[in-house]
């Protein structure tokens, strides 16, 4: 059976999942979806239930990846490496919340699944543990513990609490792959007594780079190879040999819109990590933006959302970090033009901007700036 | 429609930090309701981040910054060169007042009052102005602002060293000690902000008092009657006039205790901090930061029409 939440989209055959959302009732789109040749409708927790008892029949093994940064890539890199091996389903995109990944559960979920890779969303207290109950991770991987998400969440405690969710949902026998270079990981995982196998670059991390053979990666960033080192680090747990592993790391392709470089007219090269900001992937970017080569480096930088109280002192820090690496600051929104006038950093308006041959150009800002638009302007010419 | 307005700062100066923080200064202060704001700092080795002939797409450069390169002439010139209009002085005026063997000699020439000087050319000069002006001495780089290298000697022991951290930065110049008060007169447009007097803490107001709140002590207005007053206003005035500066400036003057007048020196780009003194004096007659700047920048505008 095939479901779907959107009355828009539905198709006939497909089962109409009626939602309550923020401002919307999907229960007064019942009528539609029917007309539309709905063939019946569920209740969200008959589709729990639907997903719980599918995974039941199936029995894949469950991995569940989260984190406040680079969840997405740590999950398509985790599918790369398995897939060598194993028949696997991994959650779409980035739907992961519980309904996104109950409904890929049931629509997706073939018998001849052996693992289900799921991305593991927090947009609230409750809901790592909610998604969880529906798939019953064995294997929990944890990327990194930031600021995002601070104006819904609160404290950092409190993110971190969120976190444990994941770590509290693991059975005994269950494994947690954690990121030891994150002191916030660091403590989540002390609530936890189960396996855990820590990657990252410290010493003190079981997956290291200096532990696998040497490869290629073509993701950008520092982030990024932690990503690959969270994936690598699946793949021995779920019995894959290391030059399997990074055979299959090698073949990890950058995404638009996550430091994905593109080579634009005029002999400019922008690095469109627009997808979304917070302190630490600006941070990385502005690395990769450092260590590219240039005759001059520019950060046209969107408004950071959703940082809560630290909003003002992490815009002006990300600024004074800028300030080091590039040679033209194009602040965009209220936020980042309030936090430029505070650090010796030239900057200009983005509609004062011209760029010329040799600039690079790194274009970031929280999701809700659509960043990307600016992204085509400068390959468009725009500027 | 909003005009584009390019703050100028750091340049390869002893107070490119300074500079920083005038340009931040007016930049956190520049209405974006009627202006459209860019900063662009010069390094320490006087590289441009944009290149300067881009400065043309703006309706107006505002120079924050002080000391060689920003004050002396130099970035004016550049900037007349590619032909954008700009605050302060012009580049003869901000060459003359950044000179101080020109700017006093042509006091001496116009009849402005001035500490008598000489220009010393070794330790043994400073010895020879000993002679004739008495000790203490002020010795000091004729190039520079902000009390750069600027000594107080009062023993032939501390000639040489004087000398020398003068003449790290150019020409030096041994200056009579004036006995008196310190003030300083801020010009805005064709008027005379309310006086200034400096109590430093220290010998006298150094480059570290200058920018460290709490190292001076700092009276606005000078606690002057209103006839002496004028009078020092009026010489700011006449100084700043025949320097040939416009738009704004600081002149620094000293009053003897016998009530003579004395101009030390003209800044054709003082301070612009929160903590400087020029935009407290602006302060005192009720011109906030924001509608200062906007009024060196209708100054401005005017001039280029």
């Amino acid at each position: 059976m095939r479901v779907n939440q959107d009355s828009r989209t539905i198709k006939k055959g497909e089962w109409f999942v009626a939602i309550k959302g923020g401002n919307f009732d999907g229960h007064e789109f019942i009528v539609e979806a029917l007309k539309k040749g709905a063939v019946g409708v569920l209740e969200i927790n008959e589709l729990y239930e639907l997903a719980r008892r599918k995974l039941a029949k199936i029995n894949p093994k469950v991995i569940a990846v989260t984190g406040s940064y680079g969840k997405t890539t740590t999950k398509e890199a985790v599918y790369k490496v398995l897939s060598k091996k194993y028949s696997v389903l991994r959650t779409q995109g980035n739907l992961n919340t519980p309904l996104g990944v109950a409904m890929e559960v049931v629509n997706n979920l073939k018998s001849h699944h052996r693992v289900l890779v799921a991305e593991v969303g927090m947009d609230r207290a409750g809901e790592i543990r909610e998604t969880c109950s529906i798939i019953l991770p064995r294997i929990a991987v944890i990327t990194a513990i930031g600021e995002m998400h601070l104006e819904k969440l609160g404290t950092l405690e409190k993110i971190r609490r969120a976190k444990a969710e994941i770590l509290e949902s693991l059975p005994k026998n269950g494994i947690a792959v954690l990121n030891s270079d994150d002191p916030s990981v660091v403590r989540v995982a002390e609530v936890f007594g189960g396996k855990k196998v820590w990657y990252g670059f410290s010493k003190n991390s079981q997956v290291r780079l200096d532990t696998l053979p040497k490869f290629r990666i073509k993701l950008l960033g520092k982030a990024s190879i932690s990503n690959a080192l969270a994936a690598a680090a699946v793949g021995r747990v779920m019995g894959l040999p290391d030059s399997g592993i990074v055979k299959s790391l090698s073949g990890l392709r950058p995404k638009k819109g996550r430091l994905f470089l593109i080579k634009g007219r005029k002999g400019i090269t922008v690095i469109d990590d627009t997808y979304n900001a917070g302190p630490r992937s600006v941070a990385n970017a502005l690395e990769v933006l450092r260590s590219l080569p240039a005759k001059r480096r520019i950060a046209v930088f969107g408004d950071m959302l959703e940082l809560g109280r630290l909003e003002k002192q992490a815009h002006e820090r990300i600024v004074s970090d800028a300030a080091r690496v590039v040679d033209i600051f194009v602040p965009v929104g209220e936020r980042m033009n309030r936090a430029v006038s505070k650090t010796g950093v030239s900057f200009v308006p983005i509609d004062l901007l011209s760029l010329e041959v040799g600039d690079l150009v790194l274009v970031k800002g929280s999701r809700g700036m659509r960043m990307e638009e600016i992204v085509d302007d400068i390959l468009k010419n725009a500027y | 429609m909003k005009k584009k307005i390019a703050v100028l700062m750091g340049g390869p100066s002893p107070e490119y930090e300074v500079s920083l923080q005038s340009g931040e200064n007016v930049i956190r202060n520049l209405d974006r309701k009627n202006f459209d704001v860019s900063g662009i700092v010069i390094n320490k080795d006087g590289k441009f981040s944009i290149p300067p002939k881009s400065i043309r797409k703006f309706d107006l450069a505002f120079i924050a910054m002080h000391g060689p390169f920003g004050e002396d002439g130099t970035i004016q010139a550049i900037l007349d060169e590619i032909g954008v209009a700009y605050t302060g002085s012009e580049a003869t005026a901000s060459r003359l007042g950044m000179d101080k063997i020109a700017s006093k000699n042509l006091f001496i020439k116009e009849g402005i009052p001035t500490p008598d000087f000489r220009v010393v050319e070794s330790a043994y000069g400073i010895k020879d102005a000993a002679e004739s002006f008495g000790l203490p001495l002020m010795v000091k780089p004729s190039n520079q602002g902000s009390s750069v290298g600027v000594n107080v000697v009062r023993t032939p022991a501390e000639f040489s060293k004087a000398f020398a951290e003068a003449a790290r930065f150019g020409p030096v110049i041994a200056e009579k000690f004036v006995q008196g008060k310190e003030i300083q007169a801020g010009i805005l447009g064709k008027n005379s902000l309310p006086l200034i007097e400096i109590r430093p803490q220290n010998e006298f107001f150094d480059y570290e008092a200058k920018y460290t709140p709490g190292l001076s002590e700092e009276i606005t207005p000078a606690p002057l009657d209103e006839k002496t007053t004028k009078r020092i206003q009026q010489l700011a005035l006449d100084a700043f006039q025949i320097l040939g500066g416009r738009h704004f400036g600081r002149v620094d003057l000293f009053l003897t205790e016998e009530g003579t007048v004395l101009v030390s020196e003209i800044n054709t780009i003082p301070g612009l901090t929160k903590n400087s003194l020029f935009p407290k004096e602006a302060a005192a007659t009720g011109i906030t930061a924001p509608e200062l700047f906007e009024r060196i920048i209708d100054l401005a505008l005017n001039d280029a029409r």
